[in-house]
């Protein structure tokens, strides 16, 4: 069956969807980079769709998606960032599996976006920044104790 | 069409041992709005009957008082000495009287569905349910199973202990869908609780037998799994909640007799899609398309019209509209260089008429 077929059967209803009172509709399915409800960054209703998650850990997983008749598990092809992979390579990675490898060209940006933001999350865990707003109060906090 | 796709059979220790051809059905055309609509209506036909009490509100003597009393003729409790007396009763705008048009339990609770759109029905209920997409879409936890619609050898059917059903579905990796049903048992809010529907919990697969032969009680006590014989399929278990995209296990033996099954079906015909190719893309790059369209144009598109001049304004469209206006205007602009440049003579008013004038006017 097309995507574009499916994209109209789950269009109108799908358990991913997360609706609101106002604001846009999200989708939480795997391979929706923008985690947003529409027929381009949808996960089920595209014929070619690129993964990036990352898991409790951290660890980043690319996953390519290529449903092929009714084949579920030997339709998705993952591999997982290793831990030294810094965000300009992981980004690289982004780039080259969307774009350069013309699988889908119209998600690099996304792809790019989603990549580099688990990296900041992952570079955020492991060297946490400064509070400097603590370290204010902190020196406020001694300079009463002096006097 | 192209040959007909087939699906591999997995033995009951999850090895691929051969293969059928997809029955028929599965080609039929996905409609959601002919599945939602007849759901909706058989979804009606397990109501239980409820209605107020026969008498409800209707418990008093009340008699209305007629005219002369200054208040409503609204039948009125007789007697004296309580509250109650003379209070209005029976009405529905009465406190403590009955509701408008009370409901009685032979209300018609069922609605009849055609067969054949029943049929219809379960057919396009079937066919989405072999689309990997679909069946995620309702919620099912499918990402590691081999293959949708999945098909498991007879040998199944003879499972009738609950413990290898569970072996089972983890060896074909379904069993994440059990999970993920036993995770979502919540209790259920309001009255129901009271009324044998205490838990609420997600729909997990359906597994279509041929012939039971312990299997339906192997897998009854495993949360949410359902088992259906393959002749009486039913649309609330293909769809639940009127959602297509069930997660339905087959045994050889079911999916092998489907083809049968709707060929004997008297009065039906398997539905077809009305169009055979859906991807959108393909059909305005085909050669049908792209031999008739038009080359494309310019990427801005011109202005069908030019924009309206004022020609009071606007010279150039004055003169093309009234060309003896140039000349009027040439001779103007002359005047006033020459009135500029002094070279005209001026005539003094003397504020007297002149002698030719008077002689004229006087000789009458």
């Amino acid at each position: 069956m097309s995507a574009d077929l499916t994209w109209l059967l789950v269009r109108g209803w799908n358990s991913f969807q997360r609706k609101s009172s106002n604001g846009p509709i999200f989708s939480a399915e795997q391979g929706n980079l923008l985690n947003l409800h529409s027929q381009k960054y949808s996960g089920l209703a595209n014929s070619k769709v690129l993964a990036i998650d990352a898991n409790a850990e951290g660890a980043i997983t690319v996953t390519k998606i290529q449903p092929n008749g009714g084949q579920v598990a030997s339709a998705r092809k993952a591999s997982t960032l290793k831990r030294s992979t810094g965000p300009r390579r992981a980004a690289k990675i982004a780039a080259v599996e969307t774009a350069a490898k013309g699988y889908r060209a119209d998600l690099r940006a996304a792809a790019v976006a989603r990549i580099s933001a688990l990296t900041r999350v992952n570079r955020r865990a492991a060297n946490p920044p400064k509070d400097k707003r603590s370290k204010k109060v902190a020196a406020e906090e001694n300079a009463i104790e002096l006097d | 069409m192209a040959a007909r796709p087939t699906v591999s059979i997995f033995s009951a220790a999850g090895e691929s041992s051969g293969s059928v051809a997809l029955p028929a059905v599965f080609t039929a055309p996905i409609r959601i709005d002919v599945v939602q609509q007849v759901h909706k209506s058989i979804a009606k036909n397990r109501r239980q009957a409820y209605a107020v009490a026969e008498n409800a509100g209707h418990q008093t003597s009340a008699e209305s008082w007629g005219t002369g009393r200054a208040v409503a003729r609204i039948p009125r409790v007789g007697g004296g000495g309580t509250q109650r007396s003379g209070q209005a009763a029976f009405g529905n705008m009465c406190r403590g009287g009955r509701m408008f048009a009370p409901t009685k339990t032979w209300r018609k609770w069922h609605v009849k569905v055609n067969q054949n759109q029943r049929r219809f029905a379960v057919a396009s209920a079937l066919a989405a349910s072999a689309v990997p997409s679909l069946v995620l879409a309702r919620g099912h936890r499918i990402e590691q199973i081999q293959e949708v619609p999945l098909v498991l050898s007879s040998s199944v059917e003879s499972i009738n202990k609950t413990k290898a059903a569970v072996e089972l579905l983890k060896t074909v990796a379904a069993y994440a869908d059990v999970v993920k049903v036993s995770n979502s048992r919540k209790i259920r809010a309001g009255k129901g609780k009271f009324r044998n529907r205490r838990h609420r919990q997600r729909r997990g697969p359906l597994v279509v037998y041929g012939k039971d032969e312990g299997l339906v009680r192997a897998f009854k006590n495993i949360p949410g799994v359902e088992t259906s014989p393959v002749d009486a399929l039913n649309l609330l278990q293909l769809a639940p909640g009127g959602h297509v995209g069930r997660f339905v296990i087959w045994t050889e033996d079911a999916i092998k007799s489907l083809d049968s099954i709707y060929e004997n079906k008297s009065g039906f015909t398997l539905p077809t899609a009305k169009i055979s190719n859906t991807d959108v893309t393909r059909l305005i790059n085909s050669d049908e398309i792209q031999s008739i369209v038009r080359p494309a144009g310019q990427p801005t598109q011109k202005r069908p019209f030019t924009q309206k001049k004022n020609p009071l304004r606007n010279k150039a469209v004055l003169f093309r509209l009234n060309p003896y206006a140039k000349t009027l205007r040439r001779q103007e602009l002359l005047r006033q260089e020459r009135k500029a440049a002094g070279k005209t003579k001026k005539t003094a008013s003397t504020g007297k008429a002149g002698e030719a004038f008077l002689a004229t006017l006087h000789a009458a």
